[in-house]
């Protein structure tokens, strides 16, 4: 499994590794970690990854850092959707996410994670020398187009799926069902703190009498 | 391991028992014979897979910018060029070879790399190390150690010349752990001389290596000769079923 994840990863560090160093604004956002080391712990599926960062460039391993008898200055854990999210999401918001751990130095996390949210990376541009011209255009386009269609399909299932439940099978109560409830509760509520108040008073009345 | 027959000390050659004097000369003879052709043959021998196994150690490595690596029996510089770029310019890689015609391949091929300015070349023999003590934070012996003559002193040396905390390397063919592997690998490896006799018109050096490769100590018992080098924390990592062996050993605190 160790071998598999290496040689997975071989061209992945190639790749960034080309990225950093052909874009100085990169190399620049990157350049304060020279020296620093990560560990990266998924859940389903089960790997690690330590990132150890240098002046131009980071290299990856496939193991460990227990097995590599490395400290890491941070080590982030969580299943592997939550850590996806951390690239894509607000930082301040997914670092705070209970499926996430966060141990050793958080403000190391914080930057790398900031960092990596501040780029704009054309991946079209950086690949083309691996796959050329033509195959990287189509696959762009592909990868434009596909995620354009899953995001609107995304979309268009969950209000389909939303109208099927509520309006269709009723297995779910419609919005305004659930705000008259609420509000039906509210009142009940403020009904229940009256009666309460009153109930008070009278056994303030009574108080004196009954001593 | 030296055995004693008569009065002269003997070590192995492959299968052979040659006097100690003889056996650096010996090993020498073969390198400086497949020194021109090292890397094509090593791409024959393994299937290519000897890129693999070298990126594993280099992982295990754990190199940062700034750390000081010696590169011993760095032969044809493979490691020393990727050690090179991981330590930058603030670090310092030793490529280091017993062999000169081997050490001279290395060096040509770092500096048409452009790895000038922090790499460094020395001939030198592993069992006397000529470094000061606690000079490197890591030294990688890959493919090497089966040829020394007397690894204990060579595994002693190395941990004389580690920083504290420093870490040796050591990558080396071993025994596969499931026995028909054993025997696929014993197959393949018998045909490496006649590979060496195609691509190198010399059987014999070839011969030698697989002779050694079966010779060397299997994964405990390099283990137990780093611990009682004086190295800690000692471990080993297969690869490909124990085809080959990383050992890694830390100098104590």
């Amino acid at each position: 499994m160790k071998e598999i994840i290496s040689v997975a990863l071989w061209p992945m560090e190639k790749v960034i590794n080309q990225i950093i160093q052909s874009d100085r604004y990169v190399l620049n956002k990157l350049a304060p970690f020279a020296g620093r080391s990560l560990e990266i712990e998924t859940r389903s599926p089960n790997f690690s990854i330590v990132v150890f960062f240098g002046f131009d460039r980071l290299s990856l391993s496939g193991m460990n850092a227990e097995a590599l008898n490395v400290t890491p200055d941070a080590k982030v854990s969580g299943e592997a959707k939550a850590l996806v999210n951390l690239l894509t999401k607000n930082t301040s918001q997914t670092l705070t996410n209970s499926k996430i751990a966060v141990a050793g130095d958080a403000q190391f996390i914080q930057d790398i994670f900031q960092a990596i949210q501040s780029l704009d990376i054309q991946w079209a541009d950086h690949l083309a020398p691996f796959l050329g011209d033509t195959v990287t255009h189509e696959t762009d386009n592909f990868v434009r187009s596909f995620s354009s269609w899953s995001q609107d399909a995304g979309k268009k299932l969950k209000r389909n799926a939303n109208d099927y439940i509520k309006e269709e099978a009723r297995l779910a109560p419609l919005s305004s069902d659930i705000e008259k409830f609420s509000e039906d509760l509210d009142q009940l509520r403020l009904k229940i703190d009256r009666v309460t108040a009153k109930a008070e008073y009278l056994f303030q009345r009574l108080g004196p009498v009954n001593n | 391991m030296t055995n004693n027959k008569g009065d002269q000390e003997t070590t192995h050659f492959g299968y052979e028992e040659v006097p100690i004097s003889e056996k650096q000369e010996r090993v020498s003879q073969v390198f400086r014979s497949v020194a021109s052709r090292y890397d094509i043959m090593n791409d024959v021998m393994s299937l290519g897979s000897h890129r693999l196994i070298k990126r594993f150690t280099i992982e295990l490595s754990a190199l940062r910018p700034g750390y000081t690596v010696l590169d011993l029996a760095g032969g044809t510089g493979d490691f020393s060029l990727r050690f090179s770029t991981l330590v930058g310019a603030t670090g310092q890689v030793v490529l280091a070879d017993i062999n000169e015609a081997m050490l001279q391949i290395g060096r040509d091929r770092v500096i048409d790399a452009a790895k000038i300015g922090n790499v460094q070349f020395a001939q030198v023999n592993a069992e006397q190390l000529p470094f000061e003590d606690n000079t490197f934070d890591c030294i990688c012996i890959a493919y090497g150690l089966r040829n020394v003559t007397d690894k204990d002193s060579a595994l002693a040396s190395m941990n004389r010349a580690l920083k504290p905390g420093g870490r040796v390397l050591v990558l080396e063919f071993s025994k596969p752990k499931n026995q028909l592997v054993r025997k696929a690998y014993d197959a393949f490896s018998s045909l490496w001389p006649t590979a060496g006799k195609l691509f190198t018109g010399d059987a014999a050096s070839y011969r030698y290596l697989v002779e050694s490769i079966r010779m060397h100590p299997d994964q405990d018992t390099l283990l137990g000769m780093m611990e009682n080098a004086g190295l800690v924390d000692c471990k080993y990592h297969n690869v490909m079923n124990g085809i080959c062996a990383i050992h890694m050993g830390f100098k104590a605190p």
